[in-house]
């Protein structure tokens, strides 16, 4: 670009020009979203599929499978980013920000769901009480300990908050449904079995991430060659 | 009664650096580079000018043993590019 004198009209199509290249230069590469989506996507199906073919996967809980890919994602997405990102945008640290939460409440979730039962039963047990079921049919009763009712609900809630903020903060059309849907199959997982959950839990991680990951991929590659071939 | 355009801002290469640093938090120096398609050493000029008119600020720090220029519009680069713009639709828009 030389030095010129700039007329009016000028001047307001070269402003118009470099926000636009600026815009162009920011774009979600949509690796986060894809590796989660697929993640969560995975875990629900295999969660179905336990229940539905009466699979025992041992030690092995599929929703851990969530833990265990947030490092490896968080790590990628750092590497993608310090390679790539020559300009931040204004929304980036607050993005980050709502992201970095929301993996620190799925841990907090998890924790909850994990000790709450104990800690309930070990409460009742020092006030001599115990939480029972009885069969309405035989009238048989079997102490059972104290649960977190239909889990994956609760987590479903939870992952439309950043997929919402995201969506609606970066104007990414296909985050804002796949946030609407995630809140649709959270009403129905109320109605259905634990079984079901999974199954829908497993739609949500595909609606929510992975077909908006696919989508803000394919934009991020198209705008790299298009820099490429300015 | 026309407003007089900055003279900081009424040039090709620093309207398009401010114009660019106007949409993102901060961006390096290559990005802009990249952008505009200048010269480094005619860019480093102009980005030295804006700095010393106080439009924008620069940090230079190493990234894995690389130097890196990060450029960020300042509070005032922001005010003079508003009332640039301003300016200009005065001239596009004298009856208005």
């Amino acid at each position: 670009m030389a030095e010129k004198q700039l007329s009016e009209q000028e001047s307001l199509r070269l402003i118009t020009e470099m926000i636009q290249k600026a815009k162009a230069g920011v774009h979600e590469n949509g690796v986060g979203a894809l590796l989660w989506g697929t993640t969560v996507g995975i875990a629900g199906f295999l969660g179905f599929c336990k229940y539905q073919f009466n699979i025992d996967y041992a030690w092995f809980d599929p929703w851990m499978l969530c833990a265990i890919a947030l490092i490896p994602q968080a790590y990628l997405v750092h590497q993608e980013r310090k390679q790539q990102r020559k300009a931040k945008s204004h929304q980036q640290d607050l993005l980050n920000a709502v992201w970095s939460i929301y993996g620190l409440s799925i841990f907090l979730m998890i924790f909850y769901f994990n000790i709450i039962p104990s800690a309930t039963a070990a409460i009742l047990k020092a006030n001599g009480e115990e939480i029972v079921r009885r069969n309405i049919a035989t009238g048989a009763i079997v102490s059972t300990s104290p649960n977190v009712f239909s889990s994956l609900s609760l987590l479903m809630i939870l992952y439309a908050i950043p997929t919402l903020i995201t969506g609606i903060g970066m104007n990414i059309k296909s985050m804002v449904v796949g946030g609407i849907i995630n809140i649709i199959l959270f009403f129905i997982s109320l109605y259905v079995t634990t079984q079901y959950d999974n199954l829908l839990a497993g739609f949500v991680g595909i609606f929510n991430w992975f077909i908006p990951g696919l989508i803000l991929r394919k934009k991020y590659l198209k705008a790299q060659q298009q820099q490429l071939h300015v | 009664m026309f407003k007089e355009l900055d003279p900081i801002l009424h040039s090709q290469l620093r309207l398009a650096v401010v114009s660019l640093l106007i949409g993102v938090k901060e961006a390096e120096f290559t990005f802009i580079k990249e952008k505009t398609q200048a010269t480094a050493g005619n860019l480093s000029v102009q980005i030295q000018k804006l700095k010393e008119a106080g439009y924008i600020d620069v940090v230079k720090q190493f990234k894995d043993n690389y130097p890196q220029t990060i450029c960020k519009i300042t509070p005032e680069g922001v005010t003079a590019f508003e009332a640039y713009v301003a300016a200009l639709q005065q001239y596009l828009t004298p009856n208005q």
